[in-house]
């Protein structure tokens, strides 16, 4: 069994209740996502982590407020779940130096190592701890994440596919986990609809005589643009940064997201194996 | 917790490996809404220890909202490193709340303490584990009934079958994670139990309890003994099979000394050494792949004994009893028989037959008695 949500649970998020409009829910979503990916990257863990934390923060916001639970610390939670479930072990200390790097670079701050004997570090390494332990009584343990990665590794080798398909395929969906779609379709329609973006863009035929490919997933036609749009919008959003909508003195002061349209739309990439 | 009309069909996760075989079988997880969750607490009456290992503790207590069911409360201390919730308890919840067979230990409830930050699992509570019944009959010089070991062997081997259809390795079993229900509904049912403590390369753990009860390698096989990295459902039946001959006997069968960690070569010989005093030495014909596994040289070079398993069980070569104990403690792991085989063997289909309720009327063996000791500091 995997965990779904639909379209109306997504859009009366609980932070909705707290005022958080669902533009600013979304570029968090996505800002969450990303930097977990980025950390994924820097602590050499292999991507079915990583897209298993994805998964993780995706769903823990399906049940939880933005405003109740800070997007930084359950960005470090959730991969530290995730390689807890999937069990390449990291250290914590080695998650908090990784994700502390990736938000100083992003806020333009000075690079610095956290000193593991300031006061500022052993709180940072309690609000992980406590983050595992709400997400894991918020779920009971059932973390279980169905990867849509192994679906299209099977779907090449079936079809003796081009390795350029395949790895833009893999990187439409490393992208798809910034969306609410990881959570709102099984993960063999997010493969097809992978495939599907990656045929498009590489101008490559997929069968349809004597049955169209797409029923090898179980998913119909329909799904499949629905997904693919929503992949595919994810390129027309600005970047995603950080609102400290956590802090209620702060959350004033966000100012609205800007309609401008980001100047590039590159996917994310790392090697199929 | 909600869900998209689109279900997946899916299978859940569990862990091991494993070679082809049986066929995976849809399962449900038991949910547990941890929402608005009370502490440990607030649920239960504890009332004293019944075990400890590197875990943490296990107490019996008492459900408040059900003051006739008794439960076991696993308690979970934080790593020493301060790394969070331990590997352990995430193996070991991750499978219970996938699986659910009669002969394997129900997790009832998990609480994770807003209070203390720890973590409580709570089961099913077992008044008997094959250890302290196995110790009883030993001491007083008594035996089981072929009736209560028969039963006692089928219900092991239909909870490992569930497992290992279900692509799980339990890769711990012994008498005491072999637990036996008292008093009620379930009476004389055996519940496996233990799923997280399964470690391969790990270094010995410490003692269980004050009462000299050490994890050792008795159970271990001997593809592992000599150094394979690669097990499969294999290393369980072996187990059993071990298990199985100590009740026969009330002695454990092959009871080698573990060697002292800091020795530099981890090749067990003493324990090696007691195996093949009662099976005789391997040879190449019986197990061709022996030759590749890293201490093979030291094998090939000990001292050759015949085998002598009937005459050390005192059992009939000709029984069917010591036709299922030969091939669960086979050498080769790829001709041991399987779970799924050896509970369609003869032994099973002639009388007495094997029965749900293990026990004979009046059940002799005493309760669990608590730890006598103080509570162990832990690193909160």
């Amino acid at each position: 069994m995997n965990l779904y949500f639909s379209d109306e649970e997504i859009q009366n998020s609980p932070s909705r209740k707290d005022g958080i409009s669902f533009e600013i829910e979304d570029n968090l979503r996505r800002y969450g996502t990303e930097v977990i990916q980025e950390a994924g990257i820097l602590l050499e863990l292999p991507q079915a982590t990583t897209v298993t934390g994805q998964v993780i923060f995706q769903r823990f916001y399906c049940r939880k407020s933005l405003k109740e639970y800070d997007v930084k610390t359950l960005a470090m939670g959730s991969l530290f779940v995730s390689t807890k479930f999937t069990e390449p072990q990291r250290k914590i200390r080695d998650i908090l130096n990784v994700f502390t790097l990736i938000w100083q670079k992003k806020e333009g701050l000075p690079i610095d190592y956290i000193d593991t004997t300031k006061q500022a570090y052993w709180d940072l390494k309690g609000d992980v701890i406590a983050a595992e332990f709400d997400i894991l009584k918020e779920f009971g343990f059932l973390m279980y994440v169905d990867l849509p990665h192994k679906y299209i590794l099977n779907y090449m080798k079936l079809l003796e596919r081009s390795k350029e398909l395949a790895q833009k395929s893999w990187n439409y969906l490393n992208d798809s986990m910034r969306t609410t779609i990881t959570i709102q379709y099984k993960p063999e329609s997010i493969a097809a609809s992978s495939i599907f973006l990656a045929s498009r863009i590489l101008g490559t035929q997929l069968p349809e005589e004597p049955y169209p490919w797409w029923e090898l997933f179980d998913t119909t036609k329909e799904e499949i643009e629905l997904i693919s749009f929503e992949i595919n919008n994810l390129y027309s959003k600005p970047s995603a940064y950080y609102i400290d909508v956590f802090n209620p003195t702060n959350s004033e002061a966000a100012s609205p997201i800007t309609n401008t349209t980001s100047t590039t739309t590159t996917t994310t990439t790392t090697t199929a194996t | 917790m909600n869900t998209h009309n689109q279900s997946s069909n899916q299978n859940g996760g569990g862990s091991g490996g494993g070679g082809g075989g049986g066929g995976s079988s849809t399962f449900s997880p038991i949910v547990l809404t941890s929402t608005y969750r009370l502490d440990v607490q607030e649920k239960y009456t504890f009332s004293y220890e019944i075990g400890s290992g590197t875990y943490g503790m296990v107490y019996k207590a008492d459900d408040k909202k059900r003051p006739n069911n008794k439960v076991a409360v696993k308690k979970f201390r934080s790593t020493k490193e301060g790394e969070g919730l331990s590997l352990t308890a995430y193996r070991e919840i991750g499978l219970l709340k996938e699986l659910s067979n009669e002969n394997i230990v129900k997790l009832l409830d998990v609480c994770l303490n807003p209070k203390d930050k720890l973590l409580y699992l709570i089961f099913d509570y077992a008044e008997f584990d094959l250890f302290g019944i196995i110790k009883y009959h030993r001491e007083n010089g008594s035996h089981f009934s072929d009736a209560t070991i028969k039963s006692l062997i089928w219900q092991v081997l239909n909870g490992i079958h569930y497992l290992h259809s279900n692509w799980v390795i339990h890769r711990d079993l012994k008498p005491s994670n072999i637990l036996v229900m008292g008093e009620g509904k379930e009476c004389g049912t055996v519940k496996i139990g233990d799923f997280g403590l399964a470690r391969i390369f790990q270094s010995p753990l410490k003692p269980l309890n004050e009462n000299g009860v050490v994890v050792t390698i008795w159970y271990r096989s001997p593809e592992l003994l000599l150094g394979s990295k690669h097990y499969t459902r294999a290393v369980d039946i072996w187990a059993i099979g071990c298990i199985f001959a100590e009740l026969i006997t009330t002695k454990p069968l092959f009871p080698g000394k573990e060697k002292d960690p800091k020795i530099p070569s981890l090749f067990q010989d003493d324990q090696v050494e007691k195996i093949i005093r009662v099976l005789g030495k391997p040879t190449l014909d019986m197990w061709p792949d022996i030759k590749h596994l890293p201490e093979w040289k030291r094998l090939s070079s000990m001292e050759a004994f015949p085998n002598s398993l009937a005459k050390c069980v005192g059992i009939d070569e000709n029984s069917q009893a010591y036709d299922l104990l030969s091939k669960m403690i086979l050498y080769d792991p790829s001709k041991r028989i399987t779970a799924s085989e050896a509970l369609d063997h003869p032994y099973f289909k002639e009388l007495p037959l094997p029965l749900p309720n293990a026990f004979s009327k009046p059940i002799p063996y005493p309760p669990r008695l608590p730890i006598n000791k103080k509570k162990r500091e832990f690193d909160d």
